[in-house]
């Protein structure tokens, strides 16, 4: 054997272990979410409410994409503006696979969350944000059969009032099934982490 | 003409010396005052900062005003451990001991700015203190 070609072999032994260093490890490293796997036989909670997109809409309005429900409010100063602009920030970090996923906000507040005004509200956020409401009844059936605790306190639309609200994000995959619960306290980047990787 | 009384002016010197050894070390200072963007149809946003007590004594922020906001008021949001978020008026306050530092961050305490009017750019807002003067500074609205 040359040493030419020893060190053409030497060369193709190193190119092949890199390779496997940069493409194939990465990989084969389980990928460790950020958020509360669920595993779950049935499928996710029915939702079907009024949509800021017009119509009515379910979860199987939005064409097979990785759907992300979060349940809030728009008199909401803090939690939910944190939320949704994490959500947000979380799409532009994805990029191209933002496509694949689809927010969308309940309103645990249908009282003063009007459809023309949640769409207002959720478009600032995100073009692609989606509000629902509903009658209150609708609403409470569904955020309770999703693990979902809201009430308001005392006080009326003229005094004002504010709802607290279990503010975790439901991620529902492709098929239908809930995947995972995002917990209010994450981060844009801990967020697109965990949908990248279910998308 | 008459001469100028001079004790009043040894008075204010004297009296400035005295405020400013009370004073101790220093001041109140608030920092890093922002809020983050609210669409404009939002009934309410929030201002955080961070404020530190340099003085002898102990100070507690009660709240602010700003021409930006139909009214303001300290607000505190706590998580439960079924992760319920809510969120209360702080009627008591936020008390600073001296050399204490409080910060007001999402998901904790925060000035409400009730029917916001400005949407971009900055504001002015005064904090209200009580134990030492109130504060003017202006809030950055920016996405954090
Ligand atoms: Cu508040």
């Amino acid at each position: 054997m040359t040493t030419k070609r020893l060190a053409k072999i030497a060369i193709a032994v190193l190119a092949v272990s890199v390779a496997a260093w940069v493409f194939v490890i990465p990989r084969l490293r389980p990928h460790v979410f950020h958020g509360v796997v669920m595993q779950s036989e049935t499928p996710a909670p029915a939702i079907d409410l009024e949509a800021t997109t017009g119509g009515m809409a379910g979860l199987d309005s939005f064409g097979g994409k990785l759907v992300v429900v979060y349940f809030g409010y728009t008199h909401c100063p803090d939690v939910c503006p944190t939320t949704l602009s994490s959500l947000n920030k979380a799409l532009d970090l994805i990029g191209d696979g933002a496509d694949d996923v689809q927010v969308v906000m309940v309103t645990v507040d249908p009282e003063r969350d009007t459809v023309e005004y949640l769409a207002e509200y959720m478009t600032y956020f995100d073009e692609s944000f989606v509000g629902l409401t509903g009658p209150i009844e609708d609403i409470s059936r569904i955020a309770t059969a999703y693990g979902v605790f809201f009430a308001a306190d005392e006080g009326d639309v003229e005094t004002g009032y504010t709802v607290a609200h279990n503010a975790s994000l439901m991620v529902i995959g492709r098929d239908g099934h809930l995947r995972l619960i995002l917990p209010p306290e994450l981060t844009a980047e801990q967020i697109a982490d965990d949908l990248k990787y279910l998308r | 003409m008459k001469a100028v009384p001079k004790p009043p002016l040894l008075l204010a010197v004297g009296v400035a010396l005295v405020l400013v050894s009370c004073g101790g070390s220093g001041a109140v200072t608030v920092t890093d005052v922002w809020s983050r963007p609210v669409p404009p149809v939002s009934p309410a946003s929030a201002v955080f900062l961070e404020i530190t007590n340099d003085l002898d004594s102990a100070v507690t922020l009660t709240g602010a005003s700003s021409d930006a906001c139909g009214s303001m008021e300290l607000h505190e949001t706590t998580m439960d451990d079924s992760g319920v978020m809510a969120m209360q008026e702080l009627t008591a306050g936020l008390r600073l001991e001296p050399g204490a530092s409080g910060l007001l961050e999402p998901g904790g305490i925060h000035l409400m700015c009730i029917e916001p009017q400005v949407f971009e750019g900055s504001f002015d807002v005064e904090l209200t203190i009580d134990g030492a003067d109130s504060i003017s500074t202006a809030v950055a609205i920016e996405d954090r």
